[in-house]
């Protein structure tokens, strides 16, 4: 990947981490909050190769970590086991079927929430991990699938057109 | 040999994978509560993205307002809907109480005319009906023949004469309003000069009368007030009907004529008096409203 490809994706997470924070963060579905980087993500996982994921899940990571400024690391562990749990399978997946591109955002985020709630039982802020973060993580997870539904065909055109650009 | 190489790249990988998760849980339990020593980090992050956030948040927050607006529209119409029916009711019974109100002020000034004419005897009625064409200036009021009321008799309200009654039946009593020209005539005093004169409906409509026959020379001003004399059709003397407000003369010079406008607003007649006799007192009779001396030596 052009190295303008990672200032323009850097500047699309940036982005999506403010419109995450400013638009959907007052959108909330039955509590459930829009993850948009952990959707952009996941559905570039199925169009990038392995070298270009792994730095695409370590900037998103990281810049997440950096804007919440606590438990730095969080995101870009929990991204990484995603990509890695994606990866090992997306090679059998068609990219064409987006109901298995939402289906696999949904379970995505399911992980997301379980992983980010082994941590905070791991930080000792187990008081977080009740019912309501479970409850939120399920409607965060439609809401997420819902997201998927306008993301995922987006990415699909986009790297459509870039392949034939590129041909 | 190739099978060891490769073995031991996938062995590297794999250790560096866990000691990069090790490294990482370590960081997250560090900066669970502290931060990394990363502060100058998030807040250069921070300050370049706030522009661009701060552009973000007001433009999603009018997005949020709008998509909410919509997500609550039902909602706000049916708040809305419910609003305007009880601002609704509350409007029927604030104008029911205002009613009630002028209704009540009516009624009061016709008790104390009744209380300062002693020797009038009235029969209070309220006016069921009015003429549904506006050249018949007539009013049905609910009470009739059963309440001892005949045709003639004259009709006051708080503000004065209105008129006399001209059709009876057992219950209801119609009224002929003095504006209505087919009234007829009717003879008046001024209160100030006592010159008399005759007093006609207006045929122009505009709610005024007519007093004629005043002779030329006759002291009378605008302003002037114009009573009941007790002559003719009408025994019932200074009943109160409106003042002078202009005087002509007539064509051939020897007659004036006055313009008069009534006391009574004939457009809102609620309640009204129906005087069916007059006690002959032996003292003085008291006016229907307070008159001046000189109008009293006049009678």
């Amino acid at each position: 990947m052009k190295t303008i490809y990672y200032i323009l994706y850097t500047l699309l997470i940036c982005l999506a981490i403010i419109i995450e924070a400013t638009f959907f963060s007052n959108i909330k579905l039955f509590g459930g909050m829009a993850d948009l980087v952990l959707v952009i993500l996941i559905s570039l996982t199925f169009f990038l190769k392995r070298e270009d994921l792994l730095l695409a899940f370590i900037i998103a990571g990281v810049l997440m970590d950096l804007y919440i400024g606590q438990m730095i690391g969080s995101h870009i562990l929990a991204f990484g086991i995603i990509i890695l749990l994606i990866n090992r399978y997306s090679k059998r997946m068609i990219r064409e079927n987006i109901i298995i591109a939402l289906l696999i955002i949904f379970l995505s985020s399911i992980i997301y929430y379980l992983v980010m709630g082994v941590l905070l039982l791991f930080v000792g802020k187990g008081y977080y991990v009740n019912l309501i973060f479970i409850k939120n993580a399920l409607f965060s997870s439609i809401y997420n699938l819902l997201l998927g539904l306008i993301i995922y065909p987006l990415t699909y055109l986009i790297f459509h057109r870039i392949n034939k650009e590129i041909q | 040999m190739r099978n060891n190489s490769v073995n031991n790249s996938s062995n590297r990988t794999k250790i560096l994978i866990a000691v990069g998760i090790i490294i990482i849980v370590i960081i997250i339990r560090i900066t669970s509560n502290n931060t990394l020593g990363l502060a100058p980090v998030e807040s250069f992050m921070k300050q370049m993205l706030y522009p661009v956030q701060e552009v973000s948040n007001n433009t999603s927050t009018g997005v949020v307002y709008f998509l909410k607006g919509l997500v609550d529209y039902k909602k706000v119409k049916e708040e809305n809907d419910s609003l305007k029916e009880e601002v609704g009711r509350l409007e029927t019974f604030n104008s029911e109480l205002l009613q009630y109100k002028v209704e009540n002020d009516e009624l009061k000034k016709l008790l104390q005319i009744q209380q300062q004419n002693t020797d009038l005897v009235m029969v209070n009625a309220e006016v069921i009906g009015r003429s549904i064409k506006d050249w018949y200036k007539t009013i049905t009021v609910n009470k009739g023949q059963t309440s001892g009321i005949q045709v003639n008799m004259p009709v006051v309200n708080s503000s004065g004469f209105i008129g006399k009654v001209t059709n009876v039946t057992k219950s209801t009593a119609e009224i002929t309003l003095l504006t209505d020209p087919k009234y007829g005539a009717i003879t008046v005093v001024t209160t100030e000069t006592g010159y008399p004169g005759i007093l006609l409906g207006d045929e122009t409509n505009q709610g005024t009368l007519q007093m004629i026959q005043i002779p030329a020379n006759a002291n009378i001003m605008e302003g002037y007030e114009v009573v009941t004399s007790g002559l003719g059709d009408l025994t019932f003397k200074n009943l109160r009907i409106g003042k002078i407000k202009s005087i002509t003369n007539s064509s051939d010079g020897l007659m004036k004529k006055a313009i008069v406008e009534p006391y009574a607003n004939f457009n809102n007649i609620n309640f009204v008096s129906i005087i069916i006799k007059q006690e002959i007192k032996p003292v003085t009779q008291t006016p229907v409203e307070t008159t001046d001396p000189q109008n009293a030596e006049t009678q």
